[in-house]
């Protein structure tokens, strides 16, 4: 059969795309997830300056394609003296892009705590990091785990844009296997979405899985 | 920091162009992913459970897959097959049925926010199922999904940057030009993305409002 011939050829690269994959993922999830936490909490801070700055850096992430993100830091920033190679470039953009979105939800949870929970512990005598740790974000992490998760998801198909600066990752391996090899596109541009998928929808069905748990708990109270 | 505004003006037709072209395959993909969501929301929530599971397929591999993905299948796999479209036109497929998926969602759940009695009573009433959703459900669905609506429009003018590696003259496309030529990547790319923050922000606010006001 054609499509296991191909399949069998493509299989071993394709795997190293993924490995490239993941690891973009990887780093730019775990420094968004620290950037969108620290922008969130400035989002919700009562010191204006904080919440201005947040702002401006919130809706020009949000406001313009990841793509020209990654152009302007790879193609722009070397013209003011920053020159970043593709891994960094790609790493980098994506992290910020997505700890725009993150900053969002953290701040949207934070806001969703009742305000006489801040004034109770204030009252106790904490400090107001003291608050944080112990009363406001165990709660604000239950309530933002299942959108976090879901920006997640869109964080790892993100990276397949980090392709078109030259990072072989999953798509641009494909890409590569589907003009220098000549093979069937369909079959080879198939299995990279397979790939995808099969990184993407177990994060789905966890975030479901999350929600109905988070909504359980709250029935119960 | 060298910005050149003389380069801006001398592209201005370029830009001009690419804005008008990112406006127009946005509100083209809108329009039919809209109507693709709206039949696809209306199969989400049927008791049918074909129906049903070729849709929640279609909506899981969607939005399992990257729109690169997609793209690149449709774009260079369609050809394969000896189907030719131009560049404006796999675009629009492209982010008609990357968008449809989303707005299946975003349908699903507003038909979902309407009270049960309200079909319960428009049935009682004697309306078929097709009138009880054209005059009941669906315009009270309506006003809940606008505002996650107008978020996803937000998210559709930005996919359309992808479509610059299809040969679609949109903004990023304009910026890649006026790089190609004048060797000025600030001006390109920069004014791209003030280009693309204009409509996203006017969006983004319209959004802001419309969920306000429904409160």
């Amino acid at each position: 059969m054609d499509v296991i011939e191909i399949s069998k050829h493509a299989i071993p690269f394709l795997m190293k795309g993924l490995y490239v994959t993941a690891y973009l993922s990887f780093i730019s999830g775990i420094l968004a997830i620290i950037i969108g936490m620290i922008g969130g909490i400035c989002g919700a801070s009562k010191i204006f300056l904080l919440r201005w700055v947040y702002s401006i850096y919130v809706n020009i992430f949000r406001g313009t394609p990841f793509l020209i993100q990654l152009y302007i830091v790879y193609f722009v920033l070397p013209s003011f003296g920053i020159t970043l190679n593709v891994y960094e470039a790609g790493i980098g953009t994506l992290a910020f892009n997505s700890g725009a979105y993150i900053s969002e939800i953290v701040r949207a949870g934070i806001g969703a705590i009742p305000k006489e929970q801040s004034e109770a512990a204030l009252s106790l005598g904490m400090t107001p990091y003291l608050e944080m740790k112990l009363v406001i974000f165990p709660q604000v992490i239950r309530i933002i785990i299942p959108p976090l998760v879901g920006q997640l998801i869109l964080l790892v198909k993100d990276t397949s844009v980090i392709s078109l600066i030259g990072v072989f990752d999953l798509i641009k391996v494909g890409r590569e296997l589907a003009i220098a090899s000549g093979e069937n596109p369909i079959i080879i541009y198939s299995l990279v979405a397979l790939f995808y998928f099969i990184i993407c929808y177990p994060l789905y069905c966890f975030s479901i899985f999350v929600e109905k748990r988070v909504r359980l708990h709250y029935d119960s109270l | 920091m060298d910005f050149n505004f003389l380069i801006v003006k001398q592209y201005l037709p370029v830009f001009r162009t690419a804005f008008l072209n990112t406006l127009y395959i946005s509100s083209v993909s809108l329009f039919f992913a809209l109507i693709v969501g709206v039949i696809g929301g209306l199969c989400k929530i049927s008791k049918n459970k074909i129906i049903y599971s070729v849709v929640s397929i279609y909506v899981n591999a969607i939005r399992s897959t990257p729109l690169l993905a997609q793209l690149y299948l449709i774009f260079f796999g369609l050809p394969y097959l000896g189907i030719k479209f131009s560049p404006f036109f796999t675009g629009v497929i492209a982010l008609t049925l990357n968008s449809g998926a989303y707005i299946t969602e975003i349908v699903r759940s507003g038909i979902q926010a309407i009270p049960k009695g309200q079909a319960e009573a428009s049935l009682s009433l004697g309306m078929n199922y097709f009138s009880m959703m054209r005059r009941i459900i669906l315009p009270q669905a309506f006003l809940i999904i606008i505002p996650p609506l107008v978020g996803q429009s937000v998210v559709l003018v930005k996919d359309t940057c992808l479509m610059s590696i299809i040969a679609y003259t949109e903004l990023t496309r304009a910026a890649e030009i006026v790089v190609a030529n004048s060797f000025a990547p600030s001006e390109g790319y920069l004014t791209s993305a003030f280009l693309y923050l204009v409509i996203c922000y006017f969006l983004m606010k319209l959004s802001k409002y419309l969920e306000k006001r429904q409160n």
